[in-house]
């Protein structure tokens, strides 16, 4: 695959990624997009052994799951409480009050089951499909989503 | 179902403002752009390795070629040297100069190849640096 084929294949997938990035870091979107890009260039980088072109989409999500369990096991740097005042309000604060309880519900979730709630109900993927982009077995999956669902229904049931 | 239902709902409706795509799209561009760059000169510096090794090995073959056939000469040198200083350099027991000789062929060579491929491959990287310059349109 060359260049101009995968921008072509990103620009088909990249808004879909972004999304679910940015419901999987729980509304942070600078964080998602890094991942996004993190993504995208390890995607370039293995592009060459990509044979199956259909399967682009499904494999970057499997990167991208990938690219977002190794950012939970950095240490990211944080702003000081004394530099709070001179940042400017972001524009995507709006954004974050309107799915505040969104964020809040899928952030009490551990990383696997916020993945595979995401993946099967958001994104559409089946059972089968979500167990190969995270890795895990079909069994493990379900109970993944049975647990997701269940936490969810619990917590944004008490809003 | 109607649980699942409920969930794919929510879902439905979920459209984070994201950063624009042609900025993101650019950023990405930029990065890919970057590697690409970092590609181009590990092939360079392949290249100029394998010719570096290619005019090392010359050198050093055609300087042991060399050394080899005045190698006779080096012996009657050998034979020559004072008898104290033989014994100082390899001491008291008896030497086989012939061995001496091809030691030092052998390291005269492995030490000029060195060297060259040194050479070689500082001479190259300046050739690859001054070409890069020249093909950059000069600023007026």
């Amino acid at each position: 695959m060359d260049r101009r084929q995968f921008i072509a294949h990103v620009e088909g997938v990249q808004g879909a990624l972004r999304r679910f990035l940015v419901a999987l870091c729980c509304g942070d979107s600078h964080t998602a997009d890094d991942i996004a890009q993190e993504t995208l260039l390890k995607a370039y980088l293995a592009s060459d052994g990509l044979s199956n072109t259909e399967s682009f989409k499904s494999w970057i999500y499997r990167i991208a799951y990938n690219t977002f369990l190794n950012s939970k096991r950095v240490v990211r740097p944080t702003v000081g409480y004394e530099d709070a005042p001179q940042m400017a309000a972001s524009d995507s604060a709006d954004d974050s009050f309107r799915y505040q309880s969104l964020y809040a519900a899928l952030d009490r979730l551990p990383p696997k089951e916020r993945t595979s709630v995401l993946l099967f109900y958001m994104q559409g993927y089946s059972v089968k499909e979500v167990s190969l982009i995270t890795d895990a077995s079909e069994d493990a999956v379900k109970q993944h989503l049975s647990r997701g669902r269940r936490h969810l229904r619990e917590l944004l049931g008490e809003e | 179902m109607e649980e699942d239902d409920k969930i794919r709902n929510l879902f439905a409706g979920f459209n984070p403002d994201l950063t624009p795509d042609y900025e993101f799209m650019s950023g990405l561009q930029r990065a890919i752009d970057a590697v690409e760059l970092v590609k181009e000169q590990n092939i360079a510096l392949k290249r100029r390795s394998r010719v570096a090794v290619v005019i090392a090995a010359l050198t050093g073959f055609v300087v042991g070629v060399v050394l080899t056939l005045v190698m006779s000469h080096m012996d009657s040198l050998w034979i020559s040297l004072p008898a104290s200083f033989s014994q100082y350099v390899f001491g008291a027991s008896g030497v086989d100069f012939s061995m001496v000789t091809w030691i030092v062929v052998a390291g005269a060579s492995v030490l000029t190849a060195l060297n060259a491929y040194e050479i070689a491959m500082s001479r190259l990287s300046l050739g690859n640096a001054a070409a890069s310059v020249a093909s950059k349109p000069r600023r007026k």
